[in-house]
């Protein structure tokens, strides 16, 4: 393949690998979990910086915030014994829908994130949780609700300036209800039509409030705000999940700005955010 | 091999580098092309039951184990096994010493055309070496990433079972 | 009883080890691109990006200055040879519309200039220094438009041959009835319904790749991945205009075909650029390549008017179908009549009518793909025959049991439809289909999950449903196989026969017939297939042909070796050759006494009646007996999402004996498992100016192992009686029931009939929501 790629770094430590970023800037091309990141390298590329070897893969969890480092694998997420008992063990059970064995085992937390494609599953999950995202140049710590990483600036930022080391989800998700689903043609497919992740914090047969995050139906994995206020206070029963999901199917539509494409996998969204929301009530 | 400190960095020197990779066991040292993949790299040094599927992440034919990890060659740079320990499918068994997992494929009938079998062994390697014991869903996960258009993949299953079942007996025990 | 009739087997009938199985398993089997070549050239194609253009002019002057490229071919370079790539029997029943490389563009992914370089890399920059000036021209994409008065006709050259009517985009046509009564006068229900199959592709693992170079006496040798080496020498053998004798093909290890591969694609391109720069020369497709430019499976536009009396028996069967064959005839003629001849003779009409059209599209061209458009006609039968039950309130079983074909039966069908030309009158001989159905029901439990799934309320629904299903073994009075096999004096045999292992396994299973001839173990023979230069002629492997034609060869000439091997062990046993078997690799004699096959064949080299004793023959069949099976299939509708979840499949399979069961299943499994992905998920998507949209395996939906479903092979063992040792084909007939099984019990779940797989969540919800 023609490219000008001068030099392979594998950097042992993150400040190490920290450096190299920021001296070569758009130079370098980072590479982790082994996912081909572009069919044509960049011309602009001359070294390639394999941080396969950074010690970022700890799974842990501490007073404040569940940490998950950025090369742990999809695999290493479903088999973890922490995460299958957090919010009712969702980001175990969701990291590995439409995957493969291959998938699971070389794509990374840090990379399934920074390339936020819609059929990724770990952006829905971490917003619903109100996760935050955090990265270093070096010099220091930046802190961004996961949310900013979405938007094209985080994204660029995570790309160059900044290296992802963590995702942190805040403790009191811990407790909380969650489920997700996804449509797909079938089980192993990456692409689906709609997935969604429900996070809803109850008490007493209430929801206090709760968190709906929907991907794939959608250029970018986003909360659904005004479903979500529909959630707050009110008694955790199929008619309120029914409202929330007829809530997300407009919010969609208004979002799609009446194109027909993908009417069908809206829609979906809607069933499945209340089917989620119910097995969430159920938890 | 350089361990402690890390992998170090590689330069180009003459349009190639040169890389140190445990292959099969044996330190083997190759130049290979900057942009190259380690599936053709693997390929042109002679081991040839890497196969190219689709050249894109998605067929599993390229199977090797990576630190006894099941991965894809098409999927790396060749630079990127650098110091590592690759095994392909050529380090588990010969036609006239197969290791039991290719003999229980033989023996069940789980190779047709056989393209996507090296890839299957090779995964079927690292499940039982993690889980000498899985059920038939733990194996269909496993497999889920080497597709195989010949069997629908019944036999194959019935292959890493059998071969579990085989490997976990004593030494000399029959089925 | 002589050997040949023999009932009970030592080697055939069992799960003998694949001979290669080991080799595959290791890595060390070689497949085409196995073998290092020194000085091997990377060879590639530049594809139209237009799906219909003139081709004005090319310039190839600067691709042929990037360094290292050594030759760029437009069709300007080669012999103007209008020919077929569909690797079929001499005549080819397909239209003569093809150039190697084309004057016109008339799909995206037609081949318009071929280029051989140093390196992957300056052949990729090659293909993009060549300038093609396009004229675009108006292409159409629907089958049904193609044919109307007006459409932009895709083939307007003069020089091709065999196409019916090029002004209306018909490649290929043809028309048959009997009919004993008026048309519908006795029918009681009438059915009358149009279905539509999808593009499909057979995704072998192995993409399409070729090897040319010239051997040491400087002929050209091709290595290729093929279904039909000796095809492959004569086409391109008369498209480059090289003497026949100044080629040699090798067929290494196979990664799959399916049909695919029986297309002669790549050999007289890779040919044409050693010819051009005198080196050894590869082209492999990408996997892109394979989906969009190698071939596919035909879609189908069906009609279906059918008529029965209250009682159940079917009066008439009107079938009409327009097969899509996109750009290029291949396989036109041939896959259209199969629609109609594998299936109209399965439930015998009194008037029984086919009207075949098969139409150039701007779309990538069919092929053959498993099941021959016997999966497409199926598809609207099948259904079909459950409309009809409904409406005649007779069940779906009952209903067929009492229309299909049986032993001893013939049909009119046979007589008319041909593949590609007129069929053979024949009877059925063996048929196992009421074992079939019967052992099926049982192991599926049938009535169980019938009675269970009676009162269902909630938002999954399941529902059961049947296909029943025959295909063909081999064409009749066309396709001839030939065998030779010569013993060594060890009591070994090699075997060299031009049957093509694809990985099908027919090495082992011909080689299991020889040895069950010869009372040896398949292990001793020595196999070698498919080398033009070594072993004798064989169509190839194609129409379920290869285990009963190829496989009658083998038998025949093991046959013939087995009389010399009687005589000699006479001599040394003094017995009469009649008086002796061989079993255990001994001759053993009436008196008990007898001899090791090793000092048979040491006598006939060096004592007594001295000759190589070496078995020769060829088969023709003059029949071509179906393999029969039954099919049914549980599935769960999602009524909120339209998903459909298989929940368990059974098909039953009389293939007559199996040689080696373990492979028969095999064989079945796979082809259940393709059909089943047919049923629910694949479909080559094109955008609207003909680029196919979902070109790789992760946007081209397969079934993984986590997907494949619960599915299960039983083996219905009948006798065939002009099989060898009983045998019939097994390896396509099960890609045919999973698309009609699946809709049947889609319908039996939710009460919605879909006419146009696949059948996604999205179109079966839609169905849903129409009926309501």
């Amino acid at each position: 393949m023609k490219n000008n790629i001068r030099q392979f770094c594998f950097p042992a430590s993150v400040s190490e690998a920290v450096g190299l970023m920021n001296r070569l800037k758009s130079k370098a091309l980072i590479v982790a979990g082994g996912t081909r990141l572009a069919r044509a390298i960049p011309p602009a590329v001359d070294t390639v910086v394999d941080i396969s070897d950074l010690p970022l893969k700890h799974i842990k969890a501490d007073k404040a915030w569940l940490r998950i480092g950025a090369l742990c694998t999809i695999d290493e997420m479903e088999k973890s014994p922490l995460l299958a008992r957090w919010a009712c063990g969702v980001i175990a059970k969701t990291a590995g829908f439409g995957s493969n064995s291959f998938s699971r085992g070389m794509g990374t937390m840090g990379g399934n994130v920074v390339r936020a494609h819609p059929y990724n599953n770990l952006p829905p999950l971490f917003l619903a949780l109100d996760a935050v995202v955090v990265g270093t140049d070096g010099r220091r710590e930046k802190v961004l609700p996961f949310a900013e990483l979405l938007k094209p600036e985080g994204m660029r930022e995570f790309g160059s300036r900044y290296l992802l080391t963590e995702v942190r989800v805040p403790a009191r998700t811990k407790k909380w209800a969650a489920a997700s689903e996804r449509l797909a043609l079938t089980k192993s497919d990456w692409e689906s039509y709609a997935s969604c992740v429900v996070v809803v914090d109850r008490k007493g047969g209430v929801c206090r409030g709760g968190a709906i995050a929907v991907s794939a139906v959608i250029p970018r994995a986003a909360r659904m705000a005004r479903a979500e206020a529909l959630l707050a206070g009110q008694p955790a029963t199929e008619a309120i999940a029914r409202k929330a999901a007829a809530a997300v199917v407009a919010e969609l539509e208004e979002l799609a700005a009446g194109s027909a494409a993908k009417a069908y996998a809206r829609e979906m969204a809607g069933v499945l955010v209340r089917r989620a929301l119910c097995e969430a009530f159920q938890a | 091999m350089p361990q402690k400190k890390g992998r170090g960095t590689l330069r180009v020197v003459d349009g190639k580098l040169d890389i140190l990779v445990n292959i099969n066991g044996k330190a083997v040292a190759m130049k290979v092309a900057p942009g190259e993949y380690l599936l053709d790299a693997l390929r042109r040094e002679g081991y040839k039951g890497v196969k190219k599927g689709c050249d894109g992440g998605d067929c599993g034919t390229c199977t090797i184990l990576l630190d006894d990890k099941p991965a894809l060659s098409c999927m790396m740079f060749a630079a990127q096994a650098h110091g590592r320990r690759v095994t392909t499918i050529e380090g588990l068994g010969t036609p006239n010493q197969p290791h039991p997992i290719q003999q229980a494929f033989a023996d069940v009938g789980a190779v047709q055309c056989g393209f996507c079998i090296p890839g299957m062994v090779l995964v079927t390697k690292a499940l039982l070496d993690e889980d000498p014991d899985p059920d038939e869903g733990a194996v269909r996960r496993a497999l889920d990433g080497n597709l195989c258009r010949c069997t629908g993949y019944v036999k194959q299953v019935e292959g890493a079972l059998l071969a579990a079942r085989r490997l976990r007996k004593p030494q000399g025990a029959k089925k | 009883m002589s050997v040949s009739d023999k009932r009970e087997f030592t080697v055939v009938n069992h799960r003998v080890e694949k001979i290669d199985a080991l080799a595959l398993a290791c890595g060390t089997a070689q497949f085409t691109d196995d073998l290092d070549i020194r000085g091997l050239l990377t060879g590639r194609i530049l594809f139209s990006p237009h799906a219909h253009a003139r081709i004005k002019s090319i310039d190839t002057r600067a691709a042929k200055k990037v360094p290292g490229v050594l030759a760029v071919l437009t069709h300007e370079d080669l012999p103007r040879v209008r020919h077929t790539t569909a690797g079929q029997g001499y005549p080819e029943p397909s239209p003569y519309d093809t150039l190697v490389l084309s004057e016109k563009a008339r799909y995206v992914g037609d081949r318009i200039a071929a280029v051989a370089a140093e390196t992957p890399e300056a052949a990729e920059e090659a293909l993009s220094k060549i300038q093609v000036d396009y004229e675009v021209l108006p292409a159409v994409f629907d089958t049904m438009k193609a044919i109307q008065e007006g459409a932009p006709v895709i083939h307007d050259e003069a020089d091709s041959k065999n196409i019916p009517d090029a002004q209306h985009n018909i490649c290929a046509k043809f028309d048959f009835e009997v009919k004993e009564s008026e048309w519908f006068s006795e029918a009681e229900v009438v059915v009358d319904q149009w279905y539509k199959t999808q593009w499909a592709q057979h995704c072998a693992l192995e993409p399409h790749v070729t090897v040319t170079y010239f051997d040491g006496d400087g002929r050209l040798v091709i290595r290729t991945s093929t279904q039909v080496p000796f095809h492959a020498r004569r086409i391109t053998a008369r498209v480059l205009q090289l003497p026949l004798k100044s080629i040699r093909v090798i067929k290494p290890r196979i990664g799959g075909g399916f049909g695919s591969k029986q297309e002669v694609l790549l050999e007289p391109i890779c040919a044409a650029l050693t010819l051009a720069t005198k080196r050894p020369v590869k082209i492999e497709f990408s996997r892109k390549e394979t989906f969009v430019s190698s071939r596919t499976r035909h879609p189908f536009v069906l009609r279906l008017k059918t008529g029965a009396k209250k009682d159940g028996t079917i009066t008439d069967a009107h079938m009409e179908v327009y097969c899509d064959n996109g750009a290029y005839g291949a396989h036109s003629l041939t896959v259209m009549m199969c629609s109609g001849s594998h299936t109209l003779p399965m439930y015998q009409a009194k008037n029984s009518r086919f009207i075949g059209r098969s139409v150039y599209t701007n779309l990538p061209v069919g092929g053959a793909y498993r099941g021959f458009g016997a999966t497409q006609g199926f598809f609207a039968w099948e259904s079909q025959m459950d409309m009809m039950a409904e409406k005649l309130g007779l069940d779906p079983i009952e209903f067929r049991k009492k229309n299909y074909i049986r032993s001893g039966e013939g049909s009119p069908v046979f007589k008319a439809m041909g593949e590609g030309r007129e069929g053979i009158e024949q009877k059925i001989g063996s048929c196992g289909m009421d074992e079939c159905i019967s052992q099926g029901l049982a192991a599926f439990r049938w009535e169980e999950k019938k009675k269970r799934n009676a009162k269902q309320t909630g938002v999954k629904r399941r529902g059961v449903g049947c296909a029943c299903l025959m295909q063909g073994s081999g064409i009749p009075e066309v396709d001839m196989a030939a065998a030779f096999l010569k013993m060594n004096e060890d009591g070994s045999f090699n075997l060299h026969m031009g049957a093509t292992d694809l990985g099908t396994g027919s090495d082992t299973v011909l080689a299991q017939i020889a040895a069950e001839v010869l009372g040896v173990t398949a292990k001793d023979m020595i196999v070698l297939s498919s080398d033009t230069d070594l072993t004798p002629f064989d169509v190839g492997a194609y129409a379920s042909s290869t285990t009963f034609i190829s496989g009658n060869a083998v038998k025949k000439a093991a046959l013939h070796a087995r009389e010399q091997i009687l005589k000699i062990a006479a001599k040394i046993l003094d017995e009469k050759p009649e008086d002796i078997d061989l079993k255990d690799g001994k001759a053993v004699g009436r008196s008990g006494r007898s001899c090791a096959l090793a000092e048979v064949a040491n006598t006939a080299f060096y004592y007594h009646d001295q000759h190589q004793i070496m078995g020769v023959a060829s088969h023709i069949a003059q029949s071509s007996p179906p393999p029969f099976a039954a099919h049914f299939a549980e599935v769960e509708v999602d009524t909120e999402t339209g998903q459909v979840t298989i929940l368990d499949y059974v098909s039953t399979v009389d293939c007559g004996t199996a040689i080696n069961p373990a492979l028969a299943e095999g064989q079945n499994d796979g082809a259940v498992l393709n059909g089943l992905s047919y049923a629910l998920t694949e479909e080559m998507r094109f955008s609207p100016s003909g680029a196919m949209l979902n070109a790789s395996f992760r946007n081209y939906k397969i079934f993984s192992a986590a997907d494949a479903p619960p599915f299960k092979t039983i083996l219905i063992p009948t006798y065939e009686a002009d099989g060898p040792f009983g045998a019939k084909s097994v390896s396509e007939i099960g890609i045919n029931g999973p698309q009609p099984a699946i809709a049947n019990a889609i319908y039996n779940a939710v009460g919605v009939r879909l006419f146009n797989p696949p059948f996604t969540p999205e179109k079966v919800l839609a169905a849903i929501r129409a009926k309501k």
